[in-house]
């Protein structure tokens, strides 16, 4: 993880409560005495115990403050030691399922926090993160003190962050990747147009898009009043909260018919060559040091069910939105899967504040193995990437690459070089993959897939001196 | 008002303190409805739990 010259983590600078840090090797929350107040209260009002034991909350323990610590960051009320995330994802990365059910969460954690007189201060997604299938909030310093009257300081930031790319995505999914050019989540009068006519005919759309847009503008150069204690009361904040669940939690997407939602039912092996390489994948998988599997093009994670048997956290990225859907709807309630939808020829890039508030995919790695089957024509041929790029690229990627050569004779190969001139891709075949992944790494393990023209590999980085 | 690190937006604060006392109220007939509707379940299975015997 990137991090500046203090120690800081990039993405955790603009609350003045506090920030995350690393800290001998390890990850810690520093909070400053401002702060004291709040987390005080999250302490003894059980409401931090009851998110954590909802896993909701990521939990974290108190770790002592050194003097050095003083002198380096100046006042510490606290410095916590949160409980690892095995793998930082983003909002624009997310299936629609898994922003649905970071929003409820969220909007969960809400209702909890207001029982027990305490309000979220900000709701921006990427305080949620998932562990495998569960959303959990990673911000501990995202609560304050409820005071009755106040409204939700953090209501804009919601539907900004949530709302909005969860209605435009049913739209056009394309849409939702606003989010990563627009750090504060989709503007509300950019959403309010982009939406149909026909949303301004749910009643809750209709509050909380259209007319929130409004009175953005309309109100955008009052001063709110300062003192100002009787706004609204506790009833409507729990009905705010109450509908804006409502509104969420019916919201469906109708999969579309894309080119992979249906793969495992197109592919062109056998059940005996199908079989024989889950065996092959199966024991290189369980031969893999322990550490974050990063499978690139997972489909519906069939595979990645084979890296979590094997123990390892998976990272199960895929281009299309269907096929990462039905991933996660798959993996629920798994502690192991994290599917993600990346596409690899555009990886999220850095970005925010001087590029580092949202790291990279590059950034977050490398994985201590990749997976990477039925994947490298669609790179090499439909994506006219050089073998040699491609070696470069996994080997910036991961440590050791469990990867599938698809020859050009392969019938799924032969798809997509119908419309090609078959003379620009005369090195793509055995020989040359082995040459040019022979410059990055070595090979550890070589199998054929029996009934099939395909291999596979296991790979080992070199190290940079060889 | 306390103020916050974010920025919440005056049309954001002021369309809550509009809209709030409409959703506060249907907030309030809802959770009641739901109170009468546990009750009236609760004493439908007491009934049905007495008819048994």
């Amino acid at each position: 993880m990137n991090t500046k010259r203090f120690g800081e983590i990039g993405g955790s600078f603009r609350d003045p409560s506090g920030f995350m840090l690393r800290r001998q090797g390890r990850l810690a929350r520093l909070i400053r005495p401002v702060y004291r107040e709040h987390y005080e209260r999250l302490m003894t009002s059980g409401l931090y115990e009851e998110l954590r034991d909802a896993g909701r909350l990521i939990p974290h323990r108190e770790i002592a403050v050194t003097d050095a610590d003083r002198t380096q960051y100046g006042e510490i009320y606290r410095m916590l030691e949160p409980e690892t995330i095995p793998f930082i994802s983003y909002p624009y990365e997310w299936g629609f399922g898994q922003l649905q059910a970071a929003a409820l969460a969220l909007l969960d954690i809400q209702r909890r926090s207001l029982a027990r007189g305490m309000i979220l201060k900000d709701a921006p997604a990427w305080n949620m993160q998932f562990i495998g299938g569960r959303p959990v909030l990673a911000d501990t310093l995202s609560f304050e003190i409820y005071r009755n009257g106040e409204p939700w300081q953090a209501y804009r930031q919601f539907c900004q962050h949530f709302l909005l790319p969860l209605l435009l995505w049913r739209q056009d999914y394309r849409l939702t990747e606003l989010l990563l050019y627009e750090i504060d989540g989709i503007p509300l009068d950019t959403g309010s147009r982009l939406l149909s006519w026909r949303s301004w005919l749910s009643p809750g759309v209709l509050l909380h898009v259209h007319l929130h847009a409004l009175a953005q503008r309309r109100y955008a150069n009052v001063k709110t009043s300062s003192g100002r204690s009787s706004g609204l009361s506790r009833n409507g904040m729990l009905g705010l909260i109450d509908q804006l669940h409502s509104l969420i939690a019916g919201l469906t997407w109708k999969l579309p018919p894309t080119e992979w939602g249906d793969y495992y039912h197109r592919h062109n092996y056998s059940p005996t060559a199908l079989t024989a390489k889950e065996q092959i994948v199966g024991t290189m998988l369980k031969d893999a040091p322990s550490g974050v599997v990063w499978d690139f093009g997972a489909n519906d994670g069939r595979f990645s069910d084979l890296a979590a048997a094997a123990g390892h956290y998976t990272v199960s990225m895929d281009i299309d939105p269907a096929a990462v859907e039905h991933n996660y709807r798959n993996h629920r309630n798994a502690d192991l899967v994290l599917p993600l939808r990346i596409d690899l020829r555009n990886e999220s890039p850095g970005n925010g504040w001087d590029g580092r508030e949202r790291l990279s995919l590059t950034e977050r790695g490398p994985a201590e193995t990749a997976l990477a089957l039925a994947l490298i024509h669609h790179l090499a041929i439909a994506n006219n990437v050089p073998l040699s790029r491609l070696a470069d690229w996994f080997a910036d990627r991961c440590r050791r690459l469990i990867i599938e050569f698809v020859p050009r004779e392969d019938s799924m190969a032969q798809r997509l070089l119908q419309n090609r001139d078959a003379a620009d891709f005369a090195d793509y075949d055995l020989p040359h993959f082995e040459a040019a992944f022979a410059c990055r790494f070595t090979i550890r393990h070589r199998e054929f897939v029996p009934e099939s023209t395909r291999v596979i590999y296991t790979l080992d980085r070199r190290n940079e001196d060889e | 008002m306390m103020i916050g690190y974010i920025d919440p937006g005056s049309g954001s604060l002021i369309l809550q303190l509009l809209a709030g006392g409409m959703i506060g109220l249907m907030f309030l007939i809802k959770s009641y409805w739901q109170r009468c509707k546990q009750l009236c379940s609760r004493m439908w299975q007491a009934l049905g739990a007495h008819g048994k015997h």
